[in-house]
Formats: structure tokens, C-alpha cells, sequence
């Protein structure tokens, strides 16, 4: 660690990680990344690992497009294999009032480049042939949503960042933040001080307190949301299947993982609990009976950041030159990484990203411009 | 690098050999949580029981350090493996005791 960066980014997560590389690859290679514990520690490394552009909000589809593209080429542009799949996302409505929604949403979609689709319950069986066509009327569907393995990601951006110069330091933990009178900022860490121009706000469920030492104060609630991960299986379940707040896809491991909502809003803790197990099961094996003899291996917690319009802070905050937010994903985070990681580098470095995001600034709470997304899962 | 390190498997469900655990420790995974997780070992049905203290050992060996500095990974529910439809019934199978 030096005394002295052109850029401090607080986080060693996906976007954190991702920033750092984005910002290296364009030259801009006088960077740090300050993890307090290990890298992918936080809301990263507990994720569901699912990729998806089907959403309902005009802003996230467009974002998740873009996202996916890179997605599909992460690896190669890595050197190292993050373990991206297109096995798409399957959604199953099981009224006709959620049948009519998600042909609306199609539409709406589609219009936006996510070609996704309305398909009745025999093309379902064949995508997933696990199904119990019972248990819906009809699926959404789009080929081109998929999973990532979020610790390979990790190592992926990581080893990528550190190549072009980064210097990325984990169990280092931010307590201060000062601005100077020439406008840069002291991080104050657990490993000493360093003098910086632009800091950058990356630290998932910590955001709302690394804000807090600049005085900013982001409406996050903390959500818990529990999962599971069972023993490895031969390739049988294809796609990511989602139903309710229910989903789960397949790794490339062979474990299928995923989760189901239990409503515990404001957590404070990230216990795992037996009521989440029983829901999970209950849910999962209406839609896939032969889960029902599949072993669960482990299960575990992580936070949703939530934000009062369900998307994320994304760009500088108005008041505090040099101080950058990527946080309140509500859930999305890891499906945004990469796009993230491109369009903060291009605030920090050129000043505007290549998308036009300033819709995501911090700002819109106090104008009351709040962005819309229904397509919460888990 | 020795034959014998390539040879012994530390992690049985998931046939990773002292070999590939002191490799991570070499590229600089030197907190057991990240190299568990980099190595990808103790991720099998018995979640690390066998394996988890080996690769501490060896950690710790490599490392210079004592067992007790290196901090072990928290042990998630349930102890062994259950198959998901035990679940399904939930509280009410314990009533019917």
C-alpha cells in the first residue's frame, strides 16, 4: 500500500473489483481497492449467481442487456474462466392475471432488445424437462439470461486489476474519511492513511455507513435473504427457474442453488433459519417433484441493499466532489457488475459514462424522481 | 512441488490434493476462507469435515503461522447432508412425533 492514489475504491466485491479493472484498462492504473475482509466477502460471495435482462423497469433492462454482452465474453477478456452460461431464465405464471402482466412485460421488453418470449407449457417441458406442468399456465423465457460463478468472477477481476497495476488490499477496514482544503480526501484504515483525488463507494451492505463518514446518507434498508446449495447432480435442470420470489438455476459444479423470500426486512443478523428450508422445499419441489430426493448441503445468508425505487446509486454525489457511489443494488448487484464496473470507470476517468445514467444519481431521492422496477426475485 | 503432495487428496468429495491447496497458498490465498474458496476445497457433501483442518494445517505450515491464528470458515446448517423433501412437511413433521 502506498500513502498516495489517484482513486480509493471502498469494496473488494464484484463492482469494486470491477471499477478497478475497467479503470486499469484504460490507463488510469493508479488505483486501490480496500476490502475489509476477504475479496467477494460480502453480498458477492453469498449471491444466487444468477444474469438476467428480463425486468420491467426501461432503465435495468437496458443496463442488463449491455451487461450480459460483456458477460458473454468475460472470461476470454479475463483470462480466466468465470464460468458465464447463457442457460436463460425460465419465469412461471400461474394465473392468468400474472400470464397477461408478463405478456405486457414481453412486449416491453422486446422493445428494448431483450427478446424474451410468452411459451406454453410443453415448450417449458422441453427447455426444463424436470417440470411439473401442473404447477403453471405458462413461462417466460429468454435464452440469453445465465449465471456466472461469483468466486471465480472474484478471482477473475481480481487477477485482471492487479496485472495492470492495481493494488488491491483485503482485511483493510475504512474508518475516516476527511476532505482536504485542496479537495482530494484522507482515507483513514486500519493499515495507515492514504491521500486520494476520487473515492469510490463500493462496499455493498456497507455503503450506507461509508457514505455516513462523509456525511451522505443513503435510504438503504439492509434485507436478509437466505439460500441454499445442495450436493452436486449430473447436468439435468438447464435454465434458472423462478416462481414467486422462488428461484434456483444448476452450476456448472452440478449443485443447484438458490432461495425464496421470508420477508425479513431491517435484519440485522444473517442467520440461517429451519421456516426458510421448509418454504424453499415446499416451493421448489411443487415446480421440480424429484428435488424432493435431492440432498441440501449447506445453506447461508446474505443482504439485499435495498433502495427505495429497488435500483442502485450510480456517479458522483453532487455536494462531494470526487466521491463516487456504486450501492443499492436491491438484489442486482452481481448481474451488474460488469456494465458497473465500465460506466463508473468512465465517470472517474472522463467524467460521463457511455451510457447516460444520471437518472441512477443519488440525487433523484431529494427530487422525489424515482425510477421503477417490479422484478424483485428472491 | 513432490510427487507425494500431487498424489494425496486433502479434500475427498472434491479429489483436491495437497498439491493444488499449496499451489493457492503460492499465488496468495493465504486466508483459509479465500483459498477454500479459490482452491475449492470442503464445498462436498461432508462440507469440509475431513478436509477444512488439514488445509489449516497446511496453511498454517506453509505460512509460518500457529493453527489459532488462521481463522476456520463458519460451518453452515444442516450438519449432514438432508434430502429437500424431509423439509417439506416442515414444524408439522416434528408434531406428529
Amino acid at each position: 500500500m502506498r500513502s498516495k492514489y489517484d482513486c480509493v475504491i471502498i469494496g473488494g466485491g464484484i463492482s469494486g473489483l470491477a471499477i478497478a479493472y475497467e479503470l486499469a484498462k484504460r490507463g488510469y492504473k493508479d488505483v486501490a481497492v480496500l476490502e475489509e475482509c476477504y475479496l467477494g466477502s460480502g453480498s458477492t460471495g453469498r449471491c444466487g449467481s444468477g444474469i438476467r435482462a428480463q425486468f420491467t423497469g426501461p432503465d435495468q433492462i437496458v443496463l442488463l442487456r449491455e451487461a450480459e454482452e460483456m458477460w458473454a465474453h468475460m472470461s476470454d477478456e479475463l483470462g480466466y474462466d468465470i464460468h458465464f452460461r447463457a442457460c436463460g431464465y425460465l419465469f412461471l405464471w400461474d394465473t392468468p392475471e400474472l400470464v397477461e402482466k408478463a405478456k405486457q412485460n414481453v412486449a416491453f421488453q422486446n422493445k428494448h432488445g431483450v427478446m424474451s418470449r410468452i411459451i406454453d407449457r410443453k415448450e417449458a417441458k422441453e427447455i426444463c424437462p424436470s417440470l411439473n406442468t401442473d404447477s403453471f399456465l405458462a413461462g417466460q423465457w429468454y435464452d440469453k439470461d445465465g449465471m456466472a460463478f461469483p468466486f471465480d468472477t472474484v478471482t477473475g477481476y481480481a487477477q485482471a486489476a492487479r496485472r495492470l497495476g492495481v493494488d488491491i488490499l483485503t482485511t483493510t477496514h475504512v474508518f475516516q474519511l476527511e476532505m482536504t482544503p485542496a479537495h482530494t480526501f484522507t482515507v483513514h484504515t486500519t493499515q495507515g492513511n492514504i491521500e486520494t483525488k476520487n473515492v469510490v463507494n463500493a462496499a455493498g451492505p456497507g455503503s450506507k455507513a461509508v457514505a455516513a463518514l462523509l456525511s451522505v446518507d443513503l435510504p438503504y434498508r439492509l434485507d436478509k435473504h437466505q439460500i441454499m446449495a445442495t450436493e452436486p447432480l449430473e447436468q439435468f435442470l438447464g435454465p434458472m427457474l423462478v416462481k414467486g420470489s422462488l428461484y434456483y438455476l444448476q452450476t456448472h459444479r452440478g449443485n443447484v442453488v438458490g432461495g425464496t423470500d421470508n420477508d425479513d426486512k431491517d435484519a440485522t443478523d444473517l442467520d440461517s433459519t429451519f421456516e426458510f428450508l421448509t418454504k424453499f422445499a415446499r416451493e421448489a419441489t411443487e415446480i421440480v417433484p424429484r428435488l424432493a430426493g435431492v440432498k441440501l448441503m449447506r445453506q447461508w445468508a446474505g443482504y439485499y441493499v435495498v433502495s427505495p425505487d429497488a435500483h442502485p446509486v450510480l456517479g458522483p454525489i453532487d455536494e462531494v466532489p470526487g466521491f463516487f457511489q456504486a450501492n443499492g443494488y436491491s438484489g442486482h448487484g452481481f448481474m451488474m457488475g460488469p456494465i458497473v464496473g465500465r460506466l463508473l470507470a468512465e465517470y472517474v476517468a472522463d467524467g460521463k459514462p457511455s451510457i447516460d445514467i444520471e437518472h441512477y444519481n443519488f440525487r433523484r431521492f431529494a427530487r422525489g424522481e424515482l425510477l421503477v422496477e417490479k422484478a424483485v426475485i428472491g | 512441488m513432490t510427487r507425494e503432495d500431487e498424489k494425496t487428496i486433502a479434500c475427498r468429495c472434491e479429489d483436491i490434493s495437497v498439491q493444488e491447496i499449496k499451489d493457492g497458498i503460492h499465488e496468495g490465498y493465504a486466508d483459509l476462507q479465500s483459498l477454500k474458496r479459490y482452491a475449492k476445497f470442503g464445498l462436498g457433501p461432508c462440507q469440509g469435515k475431513t478436509c477444512i483442518l488439514l488445509a489449516a494445517q497446511i496453511l498454517a505450515r506453509e505460512t509460518g503461522r500457529t493453527l489459532d491464528q488462521i481463522m476456520t470458515p463458519t460451518t453452515r446448517p444442516p450438519v449432514d447432508p438432508v434430502p429437500i423433501g424431509f423439509f417439506v412437511k416442515g414444524v408439522e413433521a416434528d408434531d406428529e412425533k
